[in-house]
């Protein structure tokens, strides 16, 4: 089966809970279909680079998923219709990496940095 | 001892080391060979120094990001503005 990963922006202010919720309902909708979820990342609340319908921020979720293409296409026709979901993008690749994307390791050395220079100080 | 360092550094950085940077032209392109980011939409704040500030890409022959890269940056860069993670323009009257 191919590979996809799937980058999904949920708006902001839907509770952690339901947020989990709806992603596990596009996962079941992946595993239903006999795919399976390879990786899965939450990359926070991000400002959105413009609005999208009055939204100013989201919660970005991606999801690496390794699903025939009728079992993509019955989650992007869910994701189409949720109200949660205010744009989605999936794209086939040809590999999945188990490591974290560069998005999250960019905040992950903002914070080293933090404690290095606090450990200089003292 | 740092600080030192820091404040000897600071007046010239005025008028020679922030033309060196700015005008100081890099060998070879920014995206290949070791410690280079990694293309991806995935990694917008190394994106970010390809795009003009209204959220234009660059051309190559301004960041010298070589032809093969270039394409791959290209599309990266459209994916990230999909996903709102890059303007597709930024500045300009809001």
């Amino acid at each position: 089966m191919p590979l996809y990963e799937s980058v999904f922006i949920i708006r902001q202010d839907v509770s952690s809970a339901d947020l989990d919720k709806i992603t596990d309902g596009f996962v079941e909708i992946i595993k239903a279909n006999g795919g399976e979820l390879a990786k899965q990342e939450y990359w926070g609340i991000r400002n959105l680079a413009y609005e999208i319908n009055n939204n100013r921020k989201g919660h970005y979720v991606l999801l690496g998923l390794n699903a025939s293409p009728a079992a993509i296409a019955e989650m992007e026709r869910k994701m189409k219709y949720s109200i949660d979901v205010i744009r989605f993008l999936t794209q086939r690749v040809t590999e999945i990496s188990q490591e974290p994307s560069p998005i999250l390791r960019s905040h992950a050395s903002d914070v080293e940095e933090v404690v290095d220079v606090t450990a200089l100080r003292v | 001892m740092s600080e030192e360092r820091r404040q000897r550094v600071t007046p010239k950085a005025g008028s020679e080391e922030t033309k060196k940077v700015f005008f100081k032209r890099r060998k070879g392109c920014p995206l290949s060979g070791l410690g280079a980011p990694e293309i991806t939409y995935k990694n917008p704040n190394a994106l970010i120094k390809f795009v003009s500030e209204g959220g234009r890409i660059l051309p190559s022959r301004v960041t010298n990001v070589s032809a093969s890269n270039q394409r791959l940056l290209k599309r990266q860069i459209k994916i990230a503005r999909i996903l709102a993670l890059l303007p597709f323009v930024s500045g300009g009257t809001k």
